[in-house]
């Protein structure tokens, strides 16, 4: 066990300078040792209880923490003046979302932008791996103001979007609602995750059903349950918003022009 | 009844110094200068998130209450015109009665600022409901809006004319976009 686990580290240093070399051969660490391809009876029964000891037997593209470096692509002021930092009032506050804030300025939650940071990277390695792997992301917001630039960003990239009013069974009864089995979104990313009445959207609660991985834009009065990748801070003014698509048309982009490179590789 | 009506002439009197010296303060270059765009911030790409916030005019700006901010119309509806000030919410307030067409958007406009988010605890709720929107109340119009149009309603006032300026504008309100 000890031995795939140095041996995985070392793929993945091989990886981190050299990406695009490893990419081409999925799982270097079969070269290393043969019966680390596949792990056995009792580690695959360990791993229903705690995922983390597949880690080593996942291909060393998913090993990277920031695969397409988009530590480099964000910037703390840019989010700054994006205005991603302002919270709501300290009265709607969530509670789980606490963790996740600078403080408060004379009522008013300030986010901390390095938290941000930190989880916006690892929400657009998400996005990107799974546009580098053909899959399909769903854009939803509920917020009226910034509908239209949402469904124009998600259609520039080749992606999709959900704005208007979700009728509930959407992703979980598909059959009843469209007559025919259809394909249902790869991941789901919330531009802002509560209904203009302060609700959750109905959708978060339709994606944990259907096994749907789903990033989250949470503003301080949202609730973080159900939502796999957290991106912290505002999403009510139209600029956020707006920087944030920027950055997820961005990472769409990254994993299709990997994806292209890669088939062309072969 | 005499003495009275002096009175009253006196309070008028005041009333109308008052009113001059807050339109003199709200003509201050230097507070515009100060309030200006309250995200604006000191540029430099390597500054940590403690000093841009430390540095912000969100921070300059204290309390909230009573501040002269700049804000720039972003949306009107009728006689509702959002304002943009560079908080989180825009701020939603009733357009004068005169004059009531320079408040277009694009234009910049001085607001009072009252809550930058306008939230109340309802009885036997755990949490504020929030409207999401900013309290404000329109001081005045700072500048019209910006280049184009703008030149034009100065060669519209060099003209003088008094009706057929608004049709001008109109059309090339809808003339502009397609060059933009």
């Amino acid at each position: 066990m000890r031995r795939v686990v140095t041996s995985a580290i070392r793929a993945e240093r091989a990886f981190s300078t050299r990406f695009t070399a490893s990419l081409q051969k999925p799982t270097p660490s079969t070269s290393t040792s043969a019966a680390s391809a596949t792990p056995d009876r009792a580690t695959l029964e360990k791993g229903t209880v705690q995922p983390t000891v597949l880690k080593p037997y996942v291909s060393a593209s998913l090993q990277h923490e920031d695969l397409f470096n988009f530590e480099k692509l964000i910037h703390v002021d840019e989010m700054f003046k994006a205005r991603l930092h302002y919270g709501h009032k300290v009265g709607t506050l969530n509670d789980n979302m606490k963790w996740a804030l600078y403080g408060e300025r004379l009522g008013v939650c300030i986010f901390d932008l390095d938290v941000t940071k930190k989880f916006l990277v690892r929400a657009l390695n998400f996005v990107a791996h799974v546009a580098m792997r053909g899959g399909m992301i769903l854009f939803v917001t509920s917020n009226r103001d910034s509908m239209f630039d949402v469904e124009k960003a998600a259609e520039e990239v080749g992606q999709y979007s959900h704005v208007r009013k979700w009728q509930s069974g959407t992703l979980t009864n598909t059959r009843q609602l469209l007559g025919a089995s259809v394909r249902l979104p790869d991941a789901v990313c919330f531009l802002s995750t509560l209904t203009s009445l302060g609700e959750n959207h109905p959708a978060i609660i339709e994606a944990a059903k259907m096994a749907i991985p789903t990033i989250g834009v949470v503003d301080s009065n949202s609730d973080p349950a159900y939502l796999t990748y957290l991106v912290p801070g505002n999403d009510d003014t139209p600029q956020s918003t707006e920087y944030l698509m920027r950055m997820f048309k961005e990472a769409v982009r990254k994993g299709q022009e990997e994806r292209k490179r890669l088939q062309q590789g072969k | 009844m005499l003495r009275s009506l002096l009175n009253s002439r006196s309070i008028l009197r005041n009333f109308r110094a008052i009113s001059t010296e807050t339109t003199v303060a709200a003509g201050d270059e230097s507070i515009i200068d100060f309030v200006d765009t309250v995200t604006e911030s000191s540029e430099g790409q390597n500054q940590s998130f403690a000093s841009l916030l430390r540095n912000s005019k969100f921070m300059q700006l204290g309390d909230f209450n009573g501040r002269l901010v700049v804000g720039k119309i972003v949306h009107r509806i009728q006689d509702d015109v959002y304002i943009d000030f560079g908080l989180k919410f825009n701020a939603v307030c009733k357009v004068p009665a005169a004059n009531s067409e320079a408040y277009r958007s694009g234009a910049r406009v001085l607001i009072r600022l009252l809550d930058p988010e306008l939230s109340e605890r309802f009885l036997g709720s755990k949490r504020d409901l929030t409207l999401l929107e900013a309290d404000a109340v329109l001081v005045r119009l700072l500048s019209n809006v910006p280049r184009k149009p703008r030149q034009k309603t100065s060669t519209d006032s060099a003209a003088e004319t008094p009706v057929e300026p608004t049709k001008e504008t109109t059309s090339e309100g809808t003339a502009s976009p397609p060059t933009q």
